[in-house]
């Protein structure tokens, strides 16, 4: 109810920018623009790097497939979740990750690429279905061609599964048609943790700290092994090509790119954004995301249901690594520092009264870290969402904090000069719960 | 005697502004109690085996039940409940299919405690299905109605007592009260006109000139437009009623009086609407008629008495909402 509140409000207000007389304004460039464009240079750095690390251990397994390989590609994919968990940040602000609008839609907007969710994993690998039978039909084991499922769908050749086959799959025919990116990989690497008949019982990869089981020898002696090789190279290759072309939006010496424009530095002064209505995008971008997002879309809709279908990373059971990334890419540009380095004026800042925000902040961190140390040692998230774990609560109740938290983002919006209504900071299409 | 003087002028104060409790007993807390009467009654008939009586019932729940969440603001006072009525009823916040996922449960052996895992297994949209659309004869079926009808109890205990234990922070400040009603009744506003008619007759922004019967809230039961009457009906206690102090009467003291009026009027000429309408109207000039009414009546609130009452959102800004 209280979501639908906010969407009627979102569809009746506006943004309205006022005269600011904030001292952010005063300066020739934007201090609080300096610190975000920053830390989005060396977030997406990171990211890049962790992704390199990935595709060769992916080239290691696929090119030498045993146990202990595939250990290790697992181990480097959740540690390239760890930086590309806090980029999500930079979303939904119109900026080069999934820009609508404006020149810098040249960077092709990868978001939808590099992180969709969720995906139908039956549509790239078989799956033990709801009367435990095993599926096919799927990209792995396509002779030739395959068409996804779905109104409007475009057969694509599939004979060698490479990243361009890839990347026409992907989300064709759907959204749930998803064939690229980091859970693609996932679901390659984890395989199926649900089971589809019912998610209490539990019954494909049983027990409360295990997740997906998929065998070494899918990748050795089974049917369609070396298209599962080609699958994930494939995959990361596109991962890694994507955040190349985010690193150079972003990076630093270069009077061309979508930093230089954002912080008004770019050479064709006609590509350079409007200081107020950059951060106008960006503090409504950061209530967006950590609001309906994070708050509604990864979280809500999980433990409300409840459903493991619904959890981000529901292969390999690292989604409370994931909501906390997420919500650490929130803090980073929030405070404006990144890996515990201070990055300069942050939004934060020029906000007054900042009380409520910081107990809305030290109750979420709180219960972030209590959902952090029972999935390391007592049940991953896919069990904290039961309806009858005590732990269910805590997370309705991080769902709550982390919303509001999104509203706070107009107060410190206006706080910098900007103007947002509860409006800004809502996704009016996110799922109504 | 300058203390006692103090005292009863703040006392004075404190009462005339206060929203009238008996709003807060009469409305809320009655028709959360209504509603828990007819699920235990729809208890005991799905016991009995009696299929017809419990259909019954089911549309007399569905009166009280539509009552308690076009009012519902427990959500505000306390954030731990926001989520609660979703655990009754998920129309139009949920993409499942729960009648695939019922007729699977049905058609297995696996124990009912886990099977019904899901929480809209358990709402009155899954006791819909199975009262209008199944044998109540069959001891797996009715054994699945009645874990519905305990959990839909449950739920709607837990909102009374908590209620309860939040009427005094709910009537001690008119102007937080009035707030959260109002906004109560803008959201609800919306969802009828854009989700229970407009969708159904197609002229929502979703469903532009697509018109299906199928959307409406109730479309198995046939129980769609007592469901709209009855929001209808709790706005008009909220607003329009003559023994108890309600919104009506805060916004007058405010200064709109003339919105008020505005409002009042649409309100009763939906209802009027309403009033003579049967199920089928829904696709017609009837449920057209319905829609701009409708939607002349949440633009009232919107538009207007948020405008007039500039207190509303301040109040709503505060609280972050």
């Amino acid at each position: 109810m209280r979501t639908q509140k906010r969407i009627i409000v979102s569809s009746v207000l506006t943004i309205v920018m006022v005269a600011s007389t904030a001292q952010a304004f005063l300066g020739a460039k934007n201090g609080v623009l300096t610190t975000y464009a920053d830390i989005a240079t060396a977030n997406y750095t990171d990211a890049l790097n962790d992704a390199k690390t990935l595709q060769v251990a992916l080239k290691g397994f696929t090119n030498n497939p045993t146990a202990a390989t595939m250990a290790n590609a697992k181990a480097t994919w959740l540690n390239a979740r760890e930086s590309y968990g806090q980029i999500e940040v930079f979303r939904l602000s119109n900026g080069p990750i999934d820009a609508e609008e404006g020149w810098h839609t040249a960077y092709g907007a990868p978001e939808g690429q590099l992180n969709a969710w969720p995906l139908d994993e039956n549509m790239i690998d078989y799956t033990t279905d709801t009367k435990g039978k095993r599926t096919s039909g799927n990209i792995i084991d396509a002779k030739g061609s395959f068409t996804p499922s779905g109104n409007k769908s475009v057969t694509v050749n599939v004979s060698n599964i490479t990243p361009d086959a890839l990347a026409a799959l992907n989300e064709n025919g759907g959204d749930a048609n998803v064939a690229t990116g980091y859970h693609a990989i996932e679901f390659l690497l984890w395989g199926q943790d649900q089971d589809y008949a019912n998610f209490m019982k539990d019954g494909v990869t049983n027990g409360a700290l295990t997740a997906g089981q998929r065998p070494v020898a899918d990748y050795t002696t089974a049917k369609n092994a070396n298209r599962r090789k080609q699958y994930l190279n494939a995959a990361s290759a596109l991962i890694v090509s994507d955040l190349e072309a985010m690193t150079a939006a972003w990076a630093d010496g270069d009077d061309s790119n979508y930093k230089a424009a954002l912080l008004g530095n770019n050479a064709d002064s006609a590509k350079n954004i409007d200081e107020k209505t950059a951060l106008s995008q960006i503090f409504a971008g950061m209530g967006v995301f950590i609001k309906s997002e994070l708050a509604n879309e990864r979280i809500a809709v999980a433990v409300l249901t409840p459903s493991e279908e619904d959890e981000h990373s529901c292969f390999s059971d690292n989604t409370h690594r994931d909501i906390t990334q997420n919500y650490q890419g929130f803090k980073n540009i929030l405070f404006g520092t990144y890996n515990g380095v201070d990055y300069g004026v942050a939004p934060i800042d020029a906000l007054k009264d900042k009380s409520k925000l910081m107990a809305l902040i030290k109750s979420a961190d709180a219960k972030v870290n209590q959902m952090n140390a029972l999935a390391r040692t007592s049940r991953h998230f896919d069990y904290q969402i039961r309806p009858n774990d005590s732990q269910a609560k805590q997370i309705k109740k991080l769902k709550n904090e982390l919303r509001a938290i999104g509203d706070q983002m107009i107060n410190v919006a206006k706080a910098n000069g900007v103007n947002l209504s509860i409006g800004d900071v809502t996704d009016g299409e996110e799922t109504q719960l | 005697m300058k203390k006692v003087i103090i005292l009863t002028a703040l006392l004075f104060t404190f009462c005339a502004n206060a929203v009238d409790k008996v709003f807060f007993e009469q409305v809320i807390i009655d028709n959360v109690e209504r509603s828990i009467v007819s699920i235990k009654q729809i208890n005991a008939s799905i016991k009995q085996g009696q299929s017809k009586k419990s259909q019954a019932l089911f549309a007399q729940l569905v009166r009280h039940w539509k009552k308690v969440e076009a009012t519902y603001m427990l959500g505000d006072l306390n954030e731990d409940f926001l989520d609660t009525p979703r655990y009754i009823d998920i129309f139009h916040g949920n993409n499942e299919d729960i009648k695939a996922q019922l007729d699977l449960i049905i058609s297995t052996s696996d124990d009912l405690s886990y099977a019904l895992y899901k929480h809209s297994h358990k709402t009155i949209n899954a006791l819909e299905y199975l009262l209008f659309t199944q044998d109540l004869s069959n001891a797996r079926v009715s054994a699945m109605a009645l874990i519905m009808a305990k959990s839909i109890e449950r739920y709607l205990q837990e909102i009374k007592s908590a209620y309860q234990a939040h009427q005094a922070k709910f009537v001690q400040d008119e102007q937080f009260a009035s707030a959260i009603l109002l906004n109560t009744l803008v959201s609800s506003a919306y969802a009828l006109k854009e989700w229970r008619i407009g969708d159904v007759v197609g002229l929502s922004k979703k469903y532009k000139d697509h018109a299906d019967a199928q959307r409406a809230e109730y479309a198995i039961s046939q129980n769609s437009t007592v469901a709209i009457l009855s929001i209808l009906q709790a706005h008009k206690q909220a607003i329009d009623a003559p023994n108890y102090k309600d919104f009506g009467d805060v916004a007058r003291k405010f200064g709109a009086s003339k919105e008020i009026n505005k409002t009042t009027d649409y309100l009763n000429q939906a209802i009027a609407q309403v009033e003579k309408m049967q199920e089928q109207d829904l696709l017609n000039a009837k449920g057209k008629s319905l829609y701009q009414s409708t939607d002349r009546l949440m633009n009232s609130y919107y538009l207007s008495l948020m405008n007039k009452l500039g207190f509303i959102s301040k109040v709503l800004d505060a609280d972050g909402d």
